[in-house]
């Protein structure tokens, strides 16, 4: 799969292989490119978060899904690790999943979520969802600038 | 259903009125408070007798305490720090929209000059954070 410096890169960190594979779909659907990579726990998302954090030249996602639900690493613990690291604070972190608890929510906000969005349990649902989150996000926001991500300030 | 109440803080009055018309057709039941500087937002914040915003609007240049000293003191105070802050401001200085994120801003959004883009924003947003999105809640005052 190539990249170009055009297509936003997400990063999808979410267990659920049928989630997964809707998410992908509904991406591939739509009119902005995007190139998603999967972390199913939070130990992979981390790896795949690493070379920002040690501020090495990687591929650094425009924007994170996240479900809370996750073996090992929790979802909440992860957000907040993300958060809490100068660099990585700065991408945007959708948090994507099945609770509906407003304390959950406001947990999310305070440590630093930029969205929570409920998952709806159906698939069209769902598929709105995401064409939501890609029109929102990946259309109407300006997204901190990938080029300066390294520039070695924060 | 209660009305969804924004605090749009923006200190230019044509873009005001702009907000203000782009929100008016809005099919949701919305309740908007102005402030024309961050020193207002945050006694408007500190005085609220009704519930706290759902959502902020937040230009960044403004006189007597700019976005970011708004976005500082509301990213670091438990009782406002999980309201959404969505930066509605006219630069797209990357240097601005850098550090809006690292002060936690749930977004950014560069104002777009033309009126009817603008309007097709203003709808964005509020497809987004007030149909889509699960807002966050708050004690009542």
């Amino acid at each position: 799969m190539t990249t170009t410096s055009e297509n936003k890169h997400i990063l999808l960190v979410e267990d659920n292989p049928a989630d997964i594979d809707l998410i992908r779909h509904v991406f591939s659907e739509q009119e902005v490119a995007a190139n998603i990579t999967v972390a199913t726990n939070g130990a992979d998302a981390l790896k795949a978060l690493q070379g920002v954090m040690t501020g090495s030249r990687g591929k650094s996602p425009d924007l994170v899904l996240l479900d809370l639900n996750l073996p090992g690493i929790g979802g909440r613990d992860l957000l907040a690790m993300m958060k809490k690291d100068p660099i990585v604070r700065r991408i945007p972190v959708i948090v994507l999943t099945s609770s509906h608890s407003s304390t959950e929510a406001n947990e999310c906000y305070s440590l630093g979520a930029n969205s929570f969005i409920t998952k709806p349990e159906d698939f069209h649902g769902l598929q709105s969802i995401i064409r939501a989150i890609e029109s929102f996000w990946l259309s109407t926001v300006t997204m901190p600038p990938s080029s300066v991500r390294f520039s070695g300030e924060g | 259903m209660e009305a969804i109440h924004i605090l749009l803080v923006e200190d230019n009055p044509a873009d005001i009125d702009l907000t203000k018309e782009a929100l008016r057709v809005s099919k949701i039941s919305l309740d908007l408070s102005v402030a024309m500087d961050g020193l207002q937002a945050m006694a408007i914040l500190a005085n609220t007798t009704k519930k706290l915003p759902d959502l902020i609007l937040l230009d960044l240049n403004m006189p007597v305490m700019d976005g970011w000293e708004v976005l500082r003191e509301l990213k670091s105070n438990k009782r406002y720090d999980r309201i959404p802050v969505v930066v509605l401001t006219s630069s797209e200085a990357d240097r601005d929209i850098l550090s809006s994120y690292d002060l936690g801003a749930n977004c950014y959004i560069a104002k777009p000059v033309d009126l009817r883009l603008f309007e097709e924003v203003v709808r964005s947003i509020e497809q987004f954070w007030f149909t889509v999105v699960k807002l966050p809640t708050h004690a009542a005052n």
